[in-house]
């Protein structure tokens, strides 16, 4: 998983439902409008272990996305948490943001397209 | 088939949610690992479940390590994470994980080890139904669905045990179908299966939901009655005497008239209280109602019961 979203990979995880897919998206982007600020506001307080847990809950939600940059991301950042390692994630977190903002576009287009008949 | 799935991750418990439904599982979710913890306490918790392995409350594994610690019925589990790492599993499999599962789960493969699961949950419900079939085969007669004479043994046995414990009274009595070898020898012997089976219903009807019934021999019962000393135990014999008696054996054309003798016996009255003793007692008592012309109680003592100035019993 290297591509900002691999729609054929989401597509058979949905079994083909694009309704499905929708309400999926709907629910990342509630999902990210937490976690963003919770990664942030842990990197800026110190907290590694807060930084984990809510990297590893966002690497869940993007990872089940079939989202391969934004997972990575958040899986390095999980990892930083686990180290005890705040300092060096702050570019990451930067990353991050925009990973999932351009992964959250992406998946509203891709829901908002036609269908092929 | 219903599933658990707790999950704290809204997408992943979504996209369950609907693949579970699509293969026509029915999927209850959870988003707190406490809360999956209590439903799977309930009597009538689905036996599968799929945990995510950190949730907010009690984390999937250690959910695993208490089924697997308190549960008396079994659950089969399939842990479900975004770890990968060996340990991870090797760590899971031990806390009584049956199988394991990495986020993002490809369906298919998620499919086919729900249905692992499923195959495991069937056998073990055979198991579980040959198991139990065996155990009746084992304590209970095939022709009247009565205990056997080891599981009325084992009975009086353990109410003799509380009987000593207690200080409550118990009573014994041994039922003999009368002629009843005459029954076999003149109608053939699937009339006189019918004649015992038609004599147990109407014994279990003069029965209480505690007493014990067993076939002690071919057409020889016994009786437990706890709680009940000698005087009572004489009453409820008499009733079910009665209810033996009352009504002639319908088996085709064929009218058969069908009487008993009793034999009562208190525990109160044996020494040494033992169930042999007390056997023997109960037998003596049902020789004297043969000898003295049958469809009638004995007990082991002769007992004069006045009830409303009209003697039942001869003393």
């Amino acid at each position: 998983m290297s591509a900002v979203f691999d729609g054929e990979e989401m597509m058979e995880r949905v079994g083909g439902d694009r309704e499905l897919l929708a309400e999926l998206v709907v629910l990342l982007r509630e999902e990210c409008e937490h976690l963003l600020p919770a990664i942030r506001e842990a990197v800026e307080n110190d907290d590694p272990s807060a930084l984990e847990q809510a990297a590893h809950k966002l690497k869940g939600s993007v990872g089940q996305m079939a989202a391969g940059l934004a997972y990575a991301t958040a899986r390095q950042l999980e990892l930083y948490g686990r180290e005890g390692l705040v300092e060096p994630a702050r570019d990451d977190v930067a990353r991050l943001h925009d990973e999932v903002g351009v992964l959250l576009t992406t998946l509203e287009a891709f829901v908002a397209a036609e269908v092929p008949e | 088939m219903r599933i658990l799935v707790a999950d704290d991750d809204p997408i992943s418990r979504r996209l369950l949610d609907s693949i579970l439904k699509r293969w026509g599982y029915e999927a209850e979710m959870y988003e707190d690992g406490n809360e999956a913890w209590e439903a799977l306490q309930e009597p009538d918790a689905p036996k599968l479940a799929i945990l995510d392995w950190m949730m907010p409350g009690m984390m999937g594994v250690d959910i695993c390590r208490r089924l697997r610690e308190f549960q008396s019925f079994y659950v089969y589990v399939l842990l479900v994470t975004t770890k990968g790492e060996r340990k991870d599993m090797v760590e899971a499999l031990e806390a009584g994980a049956d199988d394991y599962l990495t986020k993002p789960f490809d369906p298919n493969e998620l499919r086919v080890r729900v249905r692992v699961g499923q195959r495991i949950l069937e056998l073990q419900e055979n198991l579980l139904e040959v198991q139990e079939a065996l155990r009746l085969q084992a304590t209970h007669d095939p022709l009247t669905g009565l205990w056997n004479r080891a599981a009325v043994l084992e009975f009086l046995d353990r109410e003799i045990c509380r009987s000593e414990r207690t200080g409550r009274a118990l009573s014994l009595i041994v039922v003999d179908l009368d002629h009843f070898k005459r029954v076999n020898d003149t109608y053939g012997h699937r009339v006189g299966d019918q004649v015992l089976c038609t004599a147990t219903k109407r014994m279990k009807e003069g029965l209480r939901s505690y007493d014990g019934i067993g076939r002690y021999g071919g057409e020889e019962f016994l009786i437990i009655m706890p709680g009940c000393d000698l005087e009572v135990a004489i009453r409820r014999s008499e009733s079910i005497r009665c209810l033996l008696a009352k009504d002639e054996v319908e088996s085709g054309e064929l009218r058969i008239r069908v009487t008993a003798s009793l034999g009562v016996a208190d525990l109160g009255e044996v020494d040494p209280r033992t169930a042999e003793e007390l056997i023997r007692e109960a037998d003596r008592a049902l020789y004297r109602a043969k000898a003295l012309g049958r469809n009638r109680v004995e007990a082991t003592r002769s007992l004069a019961i006045i009830e409303d100035g009209e003697e039942i019993v001869e003393p």
